[in-house]
């Protein structure tokens, strides 16, 4: 069974991670903001969630929350473009026992798949 | 009989006149209509550091020669004044007095003639301004130093901005054209012109990059702490805001508790916030009747408390929410940035306080900053 991904982010980035996971076989769904990203996760259980901090509406560490709430197990990769802003956000998160994972933008395509591979299928040798 | 006790009179109202002169703070000169020097006091004497024997019914000019900035000159427009106007005031005089220039202010009257006296002999007053002179300059440069700091300041955060909304575009246009570069063959005359276009997106990001360390290390604080008393930074910052709250009538009334501890703070960075915050203050209270702005200093717990309230027109409920956004005002276009409250919660965060705002409109803004007495700052970035 193929493994879905929602990516929440602009549409240069949603774009890089759509392109880059083309021939991945992995199933790569978008959304624009945080609530759309929450009604399709309601809808849909996605095995892998990109997501931005800094979003209009609700911000990354709202929308983190509510995935949670929805969904224990759904692997959540934060993509930043500079995480020391929310340091204190992403302290209160962790202490919250909320799992997440965090990686710095921009990263290019052979970045984005050895993530995406590594978390999905447990490390792997490129 | 009567002459006796006429002169007895006038013997002590000349001794009465004589200790005036000789125990005044200020100079006090009498010169002729060709600048003689017909009586003179002990401090003016100082001034020039004589003693009353050689200044007395020598030329006044003698000694304006050796005065700074053309002092002849001003003593010259100063008899045509006063000859017209009877008294003139405000005249500035500078001289070097123990390698330091000691500004004096001038007030002149002519002596009114009676009968057959000399016409134009003046009396003139000789004030001693240089300490008040000195403070101007102080607080001059402080403020061109602070408007400076805030220039910067707003600067950093604007670049800051830009720079971070330049990141997602750049991701991906750099993942669009290594996309492009995969799907064309090496022979393809695009290739290299798609590498190279790889490689200016490169510098781009390489850039924004600096830009945003850059603007985090501002932030993040590299170096620059110090214990200092908000209530001394709230009077420096009101004094130098001093002319604007005269000109906007403003009436500020302040409540400082006793006792408040010192707290570590960048104090450049704290007195633009409080700069800042008051500024808003005057501009809100420009057009309502009641021109009152209480500032209040306590201590709540861990924390001291600066309150700055103003009965301004107040806020309403949709604008509060974005007070603090960068570039959010209400001010017409080409007044004010709209930077000053994102920057202040900016300096704020640096010093782990809060700030907030309650207000509700006609009934002006209250904002209050909390500030933590002790702090654990986290110097050079947080880990």
């Amino acid at each position: 069974m193929s493994k879905h991904i929602l990516v929440i982010d602009d549409a240069g980035v949603r774009e890089s991670f759509v392109l880059a996971l083309k021939d991945t076989g992995y199933q790569v769904d978008t959304a624009e903001t945080g609530e759309k990203g929450i009604e399709k996760e309601r809808s849909k259980r996605y095995d892998l969630i990109f997501l931005d901090l800094k979003m209009p509406g609700m911000s990354g560490i709202e929308a983190l929350r509510e995935i949670r709430k929805v969904n224990r197990e759904t692997l959540i990769y934060i993509i930043t473009a500079f995480y020391k802003e929310f340091f204190d956000e992403i302290k209160t998160v962790e202490k919250e026992g909320l799992a997440f994972e965090m990686i710095k933008k921009p990263i290019v395509d052979d970045q984005i798949v050895a993530v995406t591979k590594g978390v999905l299928e447990g490390p792997i040798a490129l | 009989m009567k002459d006796q006790k006429d002169n007895k009179q006038l013997q002590q109202t000349i001794k009465f006149y004589a200790t005036l002169l000789r125990v005044s703070n200020d100079g006090i000169l009498i010169t002729d209509a060709s600048q003689n020097i017909i009586e003179v006091n002990d401090t003016f004497c100082s001034f020039i550091e004589q003693n009353r024997r050689a200044v007395i019914e020598s030329n006044l000019f003698m000694w304006l020669e050796n005065f700074l900035d053309d002092a002849v000159e001003k003593w010259i427009h100063l008899e045509r004044s006063v000859q017209s106007k009877q008294v003139v005031s405000n005249y500035e005089f500078q001289l070097s007095l123990n390698n330091e220039i000691r500004y004096l202010d001038v007030n002149a009257s002519l002596l009114e003639k009676i009968e057959n006296e000399e016409q134009g002999i003046i009396i003139s007053n000789w004030h001693d301004i240089t300490e008040r002179k000195q403070a101007e300059e102080e607080l001059k440069k402080s403020q061109v130093q602070l408007i400076q700091s805030e220039k910067m300041t707003a600067l950093g955060t604007m670049v800051a901005g830009v720079a971070h909304e330049l990141i997602n575009p750049m991701m991906g246009i750099i993942n669009f054209v290594r996309y492009c570069l995969k799907n064309t063959s090496t022979d393809d005359e695009r290739f290299t012109i798609l590498q190279n276009a790889e490689r200016e997106t490169n510098r781009c990001i390489s850039i924004v990059d600096n830009l945003l360390t850059f603007s985090h290390m501002e932030k993040a604080g590299v170096g620059g702490f110090q214990k200092a008393s908000c209530a001394a930074i709230l009077d420096q910052v009101l004094k130098l805001l001093s002319y604007r709250i005269e000109k906007k009538k403003a009436r500020i009334i302040k409540q400082y508790a006793e006792g408040i501890p010192e707290i570590r703070m960048r104090i450049n960075s704290i007195q633009q916030l409080f700069f800042n915050t008051i500024t808003n203050a005057l501009d809100a209270i420009k057009e309502s009747d009641n021109k009152e702005i209480h500032i209040d200093i306590h201590q709540e717990g861990e924390f001291v408390k600066v309150i700055i309230a103003d009965r301004g027109p107040g806020i309403t409920p949709e604008n509060l929410q974005k007070i603090f956004d960068p570039f959010f005002t209400t001010k017409p276009t080409g007044q004010g940035t709209g930077l000053g409250l994102s920057i202040s919660q900016g300096i704020i965060e640096t010093h782990r306080g809060r700030i907030t705002c309650e207000s509700k409109p006609g009934l002006g803004a209250k904002f209050e900053i909390s500030l933590p007495i002790e702090m654990k700052v986290k110097e050079g970035g947080a880990k």
